[in-house]
């Protein structure tokens, strides 16, 4: 069947619906009849129109009929879209876990590798270490536990028990009395020459249990200049052997 | 199954396809005469909706048709109702639309246009009777019984509308003279 046939036998049905139409209502006519015939053609090539384009769920449930077989039409479900959506679903979670297993062994890998541990280390440091807001030359104090003995120069309360000892009393004489050097934090009272000047070493905090290095000696024929550190006047000693 | 039409299929799935291949464009019209604001994406609903109830069918080539223009039917109503629910919107115009060149579907619009004139310019009920029997190809009891009338009524209601498309015709024809 040709083109021009087809055309030829649906324009013949549709003067068919037409004319029983007008016979049916009692307007064939010939004067109502050519009027309303050629208003009703119009009408009824509206029927004529295009296939819809199929789309989404419709599309879904066409596809599915075309492909396999389906529940059978009046149980009142589609099955074939269900099947879609549970095999969707099921590859959406075996990618998940897939992603989930592959980034757990890149990082046992990197954990594994030592190039990589000591990058990580470092970066670690880098970011977690303190602003360094010194002076540059100056070296960072030492880092000392709290010491479990009292340290010269520091005296304890007379009679107050220490950990692990017996009570200690202040000693009788001073270290700077002794004509030794005194370690420790040198006071710089502005008297002789800048700050800048006369901070010649760092303050050292001598260690629990570890005698402290003296300071420098001078390498000048000259004099040393006064240091800043104030002496204390020496303790009056009393009859009792006791210092006030 | 229809004769001209090619639905004696005795698979339900083959007779749902051949189904839609043979009144999807009717079902289209048919709400596009109605006033449906996306008559192709309802029609697909309503196919979507007849797929189940292919079961149940009864009553041949007519009783499919029937079944069909029935689930049409129901669908044009639900768009009506929402329509008046919702605010009214401005209908997109193609033709004053610069981007828009002419296709297929433009095409069938405008072997259709003058139909869909002839319809606009009718009362709803008359309209509906004439999509129904024209478009649809219904029958006098099938019309009947999709706009829950009697057969008498639509009779009556036919003739009328037919009456007032004549009177239509005229009046454009006096226009188109003077």
């Amino acid at each position: 069947m040709t083109t021009s046939d087809f055309r030829g036998a649906e324009e013949l049905h549709d003067q068919r619906i037409v004319e029983d139409l007008l016979t049916e209502s009692g307007m064939d006519h010939p004067v109502h009849a050519g009027q309303l015939k050629p208003a009703l053609m119009h009408v009824r090539r509206i029927a004529h129109g295009q296939q819809p384009t199929p789309r989404g769920e419709f599309a879904a449930l066409l596809a599915s009929l075309n492909t396999g077989p389906t529940t059978a039409p009046g149980t009142g479900t589609v099955s074939s879209l269900e099947n879609r959506r549970g095999i969707r679903h099921a590859r959406l979670v075996i990618a998940a876990t897939a992603l989930c297993l592959t980034a757990g062994a890149g990082a046992v890998a990197a954990a594994v590798n030592p190039d990589i541990r000591d990058t990580v280390t470092t970066l670690v440091d880098t970011l977690t270490s303190a602003p360094n807001d010194r002076l540059p030359g100056i070296p960072e104090p030492v880092d000392t536990p709290a010491p479990a003995v009292p340290v010269p120069g520091q005296p304890a309360l007379p009679g107050k028990a220490v950990p692990g000892g017996a009570p200690v009393t202040p000693p009788a004489v001073s270290d700077q009395q002794r004509g030794e050097p005194v370690p420790g934090p040198q006071t710089n009272l502005g008297l002789h020459g800048s700050p800048a000047t006369e901070h010649r070493a760092a303050p050292v905090i001598p260690r629990a249990g570890v005698p402290a290095q003296p300071p420098e000696l001078p390498t000048t024929s000259t004099p040393p200049r006064h240091t800043g550190a104030i002496p204390e006047p020496p303790p009056t000693a009393h009859g009792n052997g006791t210092y006030k | 199954m229809t004769e001209g039409t090619g639905l004696a299929q005795a698979d339900p799935d083959a007779l749902f396809i051949e189904a839609y291949r043979v009144y999807s464009p009717g079902v289209c019209g048919y709400l596009r005469t109605r006033g449906v604001e996306d008559p192709e994406s309802v029609t697909q609903d309503v196919f979507l909706a007849l797929y189940p109830r292919l079961g149940d069918l009864r009553g041949g080539p007519a009783g499919l048709r029937t079944l069909i223009f029935t689930i049409a039917h129901a669908r044009a109503v639900d768009s009506q109702r929402s329509r008046v629910r919702t605010p009214a919107s401005i209908e997109y115009d193609p033709a004053r639309d610069p981007r828009l060149t002419e296709s297929a579907e433009d095409e069938a619009l405008d072997t259709m246009a003058d139909g869909l004139a002839l319809l606009e310019s009718l009362p709803d009920d008359y309209r509906e009777v004439l999509a129904l029997r024209v478009i649809a190809e219904l029958s006098l009891e099938s019309t009947a019984r999709i706009m829950n009338k009697s057969q008498g009524a639509i009779k009556q209601l036919q003739r009328r509308a037919l009456g007032r498309l004549k009177e239509a015709r005229q009046e454009t024809k006096d226009q188109g003279k003077s």
